[in-house]
């Protein structure tokens, strides 16, 4: 049971990933500044920026915001 | 340890994409688009999939997901029941807004212990998004059960040595609270964490304290009229006086408590069950009061007096040899131990009545 759910699940998904691929398809894609890293194969060998960004320590480091942590008004141990 | 850099948090590591947890894509559980613009790609971005397990896990784990909403950190029903004890019906709301500001950072999901540190602690990814078994018990248990637990069972008060489980046997949480335990609670435990089985409890794996064959007379004599804790804690954290309140300044929720203490304890068990028989246990100050709410209504806890503000307690710093076992007298006719009367603030009597210790055991007379 649990098999099957879990096949269903990737099945599902991949029809979900299809279905965005087909829309990068008809939008004209913006070429990568830096060669794809090795790493990351795409499950429909179409680029995933999500991955692609997030595997990049470096484009992590410019893109991240810095955190801007408002001071704490508590008191005390909570 | 080193808080994490903004994009330590963040960073995936390519094995999890190739993992069983990591092949469905992005997109399948956190939403966004695709696009190589940051701001572009986290359009309609959910930051926790597992607000909704049942979406993202419960397809493969749909028992666990099915258990999970019983259990006190998916619920924090623990806290409403105790607040609601001390209110009205008509005060629910009024509470209730008070526990959604102040009380719902605090809710975990599955992210919370075996993908992400817990929010409290400004998140982050544990191990490059892989999914952990085992959570860590310092970034991710002691992150949030820190200032009472961690410190207790890791040794961090001067003075205190950390629990004989950590020090001797190197035993982290899970050794005691089990995947089981935390996924799910059953029956009256799911309302709050006293009630219903002790889970754990130390005779799980001491089996023959007090039994027969058991050589050590306090074991023995007393039977289950006392808390293991009783003998075998030492001084643990009390705090008085915890008020909430919404920033005017930023509008964020906070909250001041008058004193932080560390004490030891010994009164009437406020909850004695079939499963918790004993009349003795180590009681800690909890940090209400009767005004704690009163930033969201005026006497929003009329009922303050029906439940003690001193509470059952079961501290994480087991001794073998503690001040109070070290000999029968210095228990037996030691005032100082023991919850009477004159140690309660003269507003909070009522409350505490049942677990006032009116007389305390004689000494015993040595032969
Ligand atoms: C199976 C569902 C699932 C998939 C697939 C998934 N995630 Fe997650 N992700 C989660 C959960 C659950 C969390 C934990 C969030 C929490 O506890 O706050 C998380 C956390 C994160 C975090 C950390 C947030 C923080 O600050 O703690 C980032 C970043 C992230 N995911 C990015 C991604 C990226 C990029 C991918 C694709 C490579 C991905 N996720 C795939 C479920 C998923
Ligand atoms: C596609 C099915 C699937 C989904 C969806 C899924 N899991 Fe799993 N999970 C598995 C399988 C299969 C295993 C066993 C993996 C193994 O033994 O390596 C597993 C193992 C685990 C483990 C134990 C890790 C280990 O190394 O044994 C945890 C914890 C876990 N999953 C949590 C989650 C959480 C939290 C979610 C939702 C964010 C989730 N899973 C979603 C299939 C899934
Ligand atoms: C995001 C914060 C958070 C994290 C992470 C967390 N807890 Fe908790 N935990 C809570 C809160 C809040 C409660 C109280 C809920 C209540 O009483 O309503 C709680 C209750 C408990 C309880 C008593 C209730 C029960 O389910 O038995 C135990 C035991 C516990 N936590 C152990 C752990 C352990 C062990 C870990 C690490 C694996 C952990 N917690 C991680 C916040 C957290
Ligand atoms: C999951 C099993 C487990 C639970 C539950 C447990 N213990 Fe233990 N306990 C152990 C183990 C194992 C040791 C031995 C540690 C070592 O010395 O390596 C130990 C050691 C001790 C010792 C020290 C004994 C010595 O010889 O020095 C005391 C005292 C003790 N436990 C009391 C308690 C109390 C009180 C509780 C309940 C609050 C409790 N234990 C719950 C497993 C457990
Ligand atoms: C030696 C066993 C043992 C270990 C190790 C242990 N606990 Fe506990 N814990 C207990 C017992 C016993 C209780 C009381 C259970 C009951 O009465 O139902 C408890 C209760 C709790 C509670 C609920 C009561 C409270 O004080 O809030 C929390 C939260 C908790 N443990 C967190 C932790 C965390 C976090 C760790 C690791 C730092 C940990 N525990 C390690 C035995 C243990
Ligand atoms: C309070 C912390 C906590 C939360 C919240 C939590 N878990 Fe767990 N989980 C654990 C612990 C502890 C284990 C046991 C780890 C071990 O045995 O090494 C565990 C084990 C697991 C396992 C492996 C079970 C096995 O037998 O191998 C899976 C799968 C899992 N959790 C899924 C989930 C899912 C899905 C959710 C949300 C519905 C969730 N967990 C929420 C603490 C938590
Ligand atoms: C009235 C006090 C008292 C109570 C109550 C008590 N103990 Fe003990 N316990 C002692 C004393 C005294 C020792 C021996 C200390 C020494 O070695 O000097 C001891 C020793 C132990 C040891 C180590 C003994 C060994 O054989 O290695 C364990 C484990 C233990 N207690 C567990 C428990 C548990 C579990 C409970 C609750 C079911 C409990 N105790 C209740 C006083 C008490
Ligand atoms: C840490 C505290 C503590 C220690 C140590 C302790 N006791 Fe007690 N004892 C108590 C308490 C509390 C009671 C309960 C008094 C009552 O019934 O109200 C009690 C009750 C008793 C009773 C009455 C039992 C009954 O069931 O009515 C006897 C006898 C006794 N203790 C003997 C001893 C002896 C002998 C020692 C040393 C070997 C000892 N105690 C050590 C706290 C302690």
């Amino acid at each position: 049971m649990r098999r099957v759910g879990m096949l269903l699940l990737i099945l599902g998904v991949g029809v979900f990933l299809g279905a965005c691929a087909s829309q990068g398809i008809s939008t004209p894609t913006p070429v990568p500044t830096a060669p794809l890293p090795e790493a990351v194969l795409t499950p429909l060998s179409q680029t995933d920026y999500c991955v692609q960004c997030h595997t990049d320590k470096e484009a992590l480091i410019e893109t991240a915001k810095p955190e801007e942590k408002a001071p704490s008004e508590s008191e005390g141990v909570g | 340890m080193a808080p994490l850099e903004p994009w330590e948090k963040v960073l995936i590591s390519a094995d999890f994409t190739q993992s069983i947890h990591g092949r469905a894509g992005c997109v399948a559980c956190h939403r966004g688009q695709q696009s190589p613009d940051k701001d572009t790609a986290h359009v309609g971005l959910i930051p926790d999939p597992s607000q909704d397990a049942q979406r993202v896990c419960g397809v493969c784990h749909g028992e666990i997901v099915d258990g999970f909403g019983t259990s006190l950190h998916a619920s924090l029903q623990g806290y409403r029941t105790i607040v609601y004890s001390r209110s009205v019906p008509e005060n629910h709301p009024a509470l209730d807004t008070a526990m959604q500001n102040h009380c719902l950072s605090c809710h975990t999901t599955c992210g919370d212990c075996h993908i992400s540190q817990p929010k409290p602690v400004g998140g982050g990814l544990l191990n490059g998004h892989n999914v952990e078994k085992t959570p860590s018990m310092t970034r991710v248990c002691t992150a949030c059960h820190g200032s009472r637990v961690g410190a207790e069972y890791l040794g961090k008060h001067e003075g205190i040595p950390g629990d004989v489980h950590f020090r001797e046997g190197r035993m982290n949480c899970m050794a005691c609270h089990a995947g089981t335990d935390l996924h799910a609670a059953e029956g009256d435990a799911a309302k709050h964490r006293y009630w219903g089985d002790q889970q754990p409890a130390c005779k799980d794996c001491h089996a023959q304290v007090g039994r027969a064959d058991d050589p050590i007379p306090q074991h023995t004599i007393h039977g289950n009229k006392l808390a293991c804790q009783v003998c075998h804690a030492v001084e643990y954290t009390s705090c008085d006086g915890c008020h909430v309140a919404i920033s005017e300044k930023t509008g964020n929720p906070f909250f001041k408590t008058e004193a932080t203490y560390l004490s030891f304890v010994i009164g009437h068990n406020p909850w004695p069950s079939r499963e918790r028989p004993y009349e003795y246990v180590v009681l800690r100050h909890a940090p209400v009061a009767p005004t704690t709410f009163e930033y969201y209504g005026e006497n929003l806890l009329p009922n303050f007096g029906l439940l003690p503000t001193w509470t059952y307690a079961t501290p994480h710093n087991i001794q073998r040899q503690t001040p109070q076992n070290r000999s029968c007298n210095t228990c037996h006719g030691n005032a100082a131990l023991f919850l009477t009367a004159d140690k309660v603030k003269s507003e909070e009597l009522e409350a505490n009545r049942r677990v006032i210790v009116e007389n305390i055991p004689a000494a015993i007379p040595i032969p």
